[in-house]
């Protein structure tokens, strides 16, 4: 790689451009247009949320970033590179299940470093400190069908961050957690993400997790899928998850991500 | 603490095996005194009587000689027919074409009684050990067909999408996420292979056979010879004992990742 695109990949992590996408409608010769025409740059080190109701398209977009769904038109520019096909350079912790179910704890978060070909020592010393990290030490043996809900996504958070690769891409993580250990895990998350800082894409349709976590909120508006504003979260850092109420400047944000997202709940009923 | 615990599991666990032992004791009990009364011992049998026969065949070597021959035929028809549902499977799971187009047939000859079409095989492959193999391999081929198939067609593809985020090669999708992935069915085919075999094998024995399990049988009840029919089956059970012990040894090493959940 040149000196060129690794500086351009310091500036912009991630550059949507213009793109579409349209599924095959239920009906012969249909179409449903899930994006029209989408174009964002990332910044790097940023924590950016995708909001919308569902059917916004806030997944399928995170999914072309993934480079697992192909755009109708338009293109994906991720670290100064165009993507061609499944994207390799960035981390992805998916909705449902988080982990492999044929391997333990500590075989799972180790695969994305042995596909990757680090040294054993290597390995075996970044698996036990993010296993540390995200607070399961002592369960490494055990396989995902024997852990929680939320001590699997605790897996899938150290098996997407292991590798540093600088942008994790998240689709609704906790979405089916308990309130409870939802709240305990989104401060989980920024307290690694604080050390780590990659670029984190979050999509989730919860108004007060987008806030509570984002530097940067783009509100998506249903069929055709389309940017509707881009907000940004001054609440200072660190924060807390747990007394996010409280936080200056938490109200502003939230009446103003709240109204703009007003219309589209309505009519989304 | 520690000798009690011991001594406390090794009585668990042969309470656990006493309670699965303990209904077939009551069974044959119950035959044997149902035996002395209402039954009719001629065409029943008497669990007395079949031990004995079992204890003399056993010392001799007739019985194992078709013991030999009826294991032989099944172990090949097994692996033969295991080996290409396997490969034709997976090939028809992988492939959308391919399956499209070789799956109806599939299902076509699949439709076809085995049994009835057994004395075809007979004056196909002769009367010795190849009729009986390839009766096995047109009754394994199917199981082992659809358990792998459909175990491809219920694959999690959101596995395979972040394998591939991973970097994984192609080769590593097939060895590192897919075969893991449909690893339960693939012991499912095997253990359901392992019954219809032998039932294949016996089938094409009756039909026609100079040695083996079901030869024996026949011969047994052709001079009506209640107690030995029933040695043979109690051979027959020992082939499929072994059999499914093995597949339940691989169960037990490579499935310990699947979920213990009961329904109810």
């Amino acid at each position: 790689m040149s000196e060129g695109t690794c500086i351009q990949s310091q500036t912009v992590p991630i550059s949507v451009r213009h793109v579409s996408k349209a599924f095959r409608g239920a009906a012969i010769g249909t179409e449903v247009v899930a994006l029209d025409d989408v174009s964002l740059d990332i910044a790097p080190h940023s924590f950016v949320s995708f909001l919308g109701p569902s059917g916004c398209g806030k997944t399928t977009l995170l999914r072309i970033i993934a480079g697992i769904e192909k755009p109708s038109a338009g293109e994906i520019i991720c670290k100064g590179q165009r993507l061609a096909s499944t994207n390799t350079s960035v981390a992805y912790v998916p909705q449902g299940k988080g982990l492999f179910p044929w391997l333990t704890l500590r075989q799972n978060v180790e695969f994305p470093l042995k596909l990757r070909r680090f040294p054993a020592a290597v390995v075996a010393e970044k698996v036990r400190s993010w296993i540390d990290k995200v607070g399961l030490s002592g369960f490494e043996d055990l396989y995902p069908w024997q852990l929680s809900g939320g001590m699997e996504k605790r897996g899938a958070l150290a098996r997407a961050l292991v590798a540093d690769l600088g942008i994790v891409l998240m689709d609704e993580p906790f979405g089916p957690l308990d309130a409870q250990t939802r709240l305990i895990l989104q401060n989980d998350l920024l307290r690694l993400w604080a050390e780590q800082r990659s670029v984190i894409v979050f999509v989730t349709h919860d108004l007060v997790e987008a806030v509570a976590l984002s530097d940067v909120i783009i509100v998506m508006s249903r069929r055709p899928g389309r940017i509707k504003t881009i907000i940004e979260v001054p609440i200072p850092r660190p924060r807390d998850v747990f007394e996010i109420f409280k936080a200056p400047g938490f109200a502003e944000v939230y009446d103003q991500v709240r109204e703009t997202m007003h219309d589209e709940l309505i009519s989304a009923v | 603490m520690g000798a009690y615990m011991r001594a406390s599991a090794v009585f668990g666990s042969a309470k656990r095996i006493g309670g699965i032992l303990l209904p077939g004791i009551l069974l044959l009990v119950a035959w044997e005194v149902a035996g002395r009364y209402v039954l009719d011992t001629e065409i029943l049998g008497e669990p007395s009587n079949i031990l004995a026969t079992l204890v003399k065949q056993a010392g001799g070597t007739k019985i194992w000689y078709h013991l030999w021959v009826t294991a032989s035929e099944v172990l090949i028809g097994y692996f033969i027919g295991v080996a290409t549902g396997f490969a034709i499977g997976y090939a028809v799971g992988v492939s959308e074409t391919f399956g499209r187009i070789v799956e109806p047939y599939v299902l076509l000859i699949n439709a076809i009684p085995k049994v009835a079409v057994a004395p075809l095989f007979i004056v196909f492959f002769g009367i010795g050990l190849a009729s009986k193999v390839a009766i096995i391999v047109s009754m394994v081929f199917f199981l082992m067909f659809y358990a792998v198939y459909v175990g491809l067609r219920t694959i999690d593809a959101e596995f395979l999408y972040q394998a591939r985020i991973m970097g994984i090669s192609r080769t590593g999708e097939i060895f590192k996420i897919v075969l893991p992935a449909i690893l339960p069915n693939i012991l499912v085919g095997l253990k359901t292979s392992a019954a219809s075999a032998i039932i294949g094998a016996i089938i094409g024995e009756i039909v026609a056979s100079r040695a083996g399990l079901g030869f024996y049988i026949l011969e047994a009840s052709g001079s009506f010879n209640v107690d030995a029919i029933w040695v043979g089956v109690i051979f027959l059970m020992l082939l499929l004992f072994v059999m499914t012990s093995i597949i339940g040894v691989l169960e037990w090493r490579f499935l310990r990742w699947l979920p213990r959940k009961h329904l109810g």
